[in-house]
């Protein structure tokens, strides 16, 4: 089957819609409980050794990387180190982003970007904490790649006819952030009232920074 | 030395393999461009097996158009899509642009 | 109709319903399941994140079109300890039960509901 054929190859199943499906969460929260209980008396993991993870878990939150965010706007070496390696980038502020490398895409006047993993749900967990409902739907992870004007239309954003929409589909050793436009009459604003502008949803490319900034973030706080 | 450089066009293989691929069955068969060289990985094909000790692969970021990618296509002829492919599944491609 | 080739998790480009802009909490169960599983490959190189979504994509289709993101990645864990010899389905099993009698509750299995 590697030989060429024509321009499209059918794709089976491309007509079957996806089923969404949310059952079983009261099971699943015993079977949680009940292996939690047999690893730690067989010895397999402390409970430190899991609210350990724990804690790791609940520290990233979009502030971290809105500070990224909001440093690269103010600072033009920054924002080349951050595009050209995101990772090393981001430790420069003190996040380490263990799960893979940081690819950081910029959006410009002609250009937007949108990040979706179709095959699970990759996301820059470490940095940003836990993806938004949406992004783990399969509705979005089906949707995104095909028609992603689409989909973002759903979620509140008109791309216009003349910017290119660039998707990334982000499938193996690759995490992505992406770099927002700063929002207009923002240039008098340091970066910890910039980074108030980022949101979550900005940085995954399915919003303009500024346009739904409703959380309260407050100043950022470093990793401790 | 990775096998293909920044620019290059290629083509998306279907290695026809079971088990656990990272490879979107959406981009086999498909033309690109590559975007970047990621570096050598791990691969997750034998990842997924505990099979820890193998040679990384090379990965790359291919660029490709979303009309080339769904006939049907609704959004706008520049619009593209960026993915990481492993340097198996790629051979040097295309005559088709 | 289906391509053996073609993974039931791979939906890319499949249609769906609409995105819906709502928002869940991280419930604690979540958290934890997710903190056994990294913890297990912390310490032991137990059950790595490309074993845990082999696990989800050969439990076959009809469990994961019902189930969500956190609930198929619970399954897959089972799967996966009960595949290494680390814990069996039916010790883990065994333990829900005993776990729901206590709250006076009993599990069925094969509607995976607790009641």
């Amino acid at each position: 089957m590697s030989e060429r054929k024509g321009r499209f190859v059918s794709h089976p199943d491309d007509a079957v819609a996806v089923v969404e499906g949310h059952a079983g969460a009261d099971y699943y929260a015993l079977m949680t409980e009940a292996t939690r209980q047999l690893a730690i008396e067989r010895g397999l993991l402390l409970q430190s050794d899991i609210d350990a993870v724990i804690a790791a878990l609940e520290a990233p939150r979009p502030e971290w990387g809105a500070m990224i965010v909001a440093r690269a706007w103010r600072d033009d070496a920054y924002r080349a180190r951050l595009l050209a390696d995101g990772s090393a980038a981001a430790a420069e502020l003190g996040f380490r982003i263990k799960e893979a490398q940081l690819v950081v895409v910029e959006n410009t006047p002609t250009l937007h970007n949108l990040i979706v993993c179709t095959l699970c749900s990759c996301y820059p967990r470490s940095l940003l904490g836990q993806p938004p409902w949406w992004y783990i739907s399969k509705s979005y992870r089906a949707r995104a790649v095909r028609e992603p004007r689409k989909v973002l239309a759903e979620l509140g954003l008109v791309i216009a006819a003349d910017v290119e929409l660039r998707v990334h589909d982000s499938n193996a050793d690759m995490r992505y952030l992406v770099l927002p436009m700063p929002p207009a009459g923002s240039e008098a604003l340091d970066e910890a009232e910039l980074a108030a502008f980022v949101t979550r949803d900005a940085m995954v490319g399915a919003a303009l920074a500024g346009s739904d900034a409703k959380m309260p973030f407050g100043r950022p706080v470093p990793p401790g | 030395m990775p096998r293909f450089s920044v620019g290059d066009r290629v083509h998306i293989v279907d290695l026809g393999k079971a088990g656990h691929i990272r490879i979107p069955w959406y981009v086999r068969h498909k033309d690109g461009d590559i975007e970047r060289y990621c570096g050598a990985y791990a691969n997750p094909e034998d990842l997924a097996y505990s099979r820890r000790d193998m040679p990384p692969v090379d990965l790359y970021r291919v660029r490709l158009r979303q009309i080339d990618l769904w006939p049907d296509y609704a959004g706008e002829a520049g619009d593209t899509l960026d993915i990481e492919v492993y340097d198996h599944w790629l051979e040097p491609g295309g005559s088709l642009t | 109709m289906s391509d053996f080739r073609r993974g039931y998790h791979d939906i890319g480009g499949r249609p769906a319903g609409p995105v819906e802009k709502t928002t869940h909490p991280f419930q604690p169960w979540q958290k934890t399941g997710e903190a056994i599983r990294v913890a297990l490959e912390l310490k032991s190189r137990l059950v790595s994140l490309d074993e845990l979504r082999r696990g989800f994509e050969s439990f076959g289709p009809e469990l994961y079109s019902t189930l969500g993101f956190y609930e198929r990645r619970a399954e897959a864990l089972t799967a996966l300890l009960d595949e290494k010899g680390v814990m069996s389905r039916g010790e883990i099993g065994a333990r829900m039960e005993k776990i729901a009698a206590g709250r006076g509750q009993s599990v069925d299995f094969a509607s995976r509901t607790v009641r």
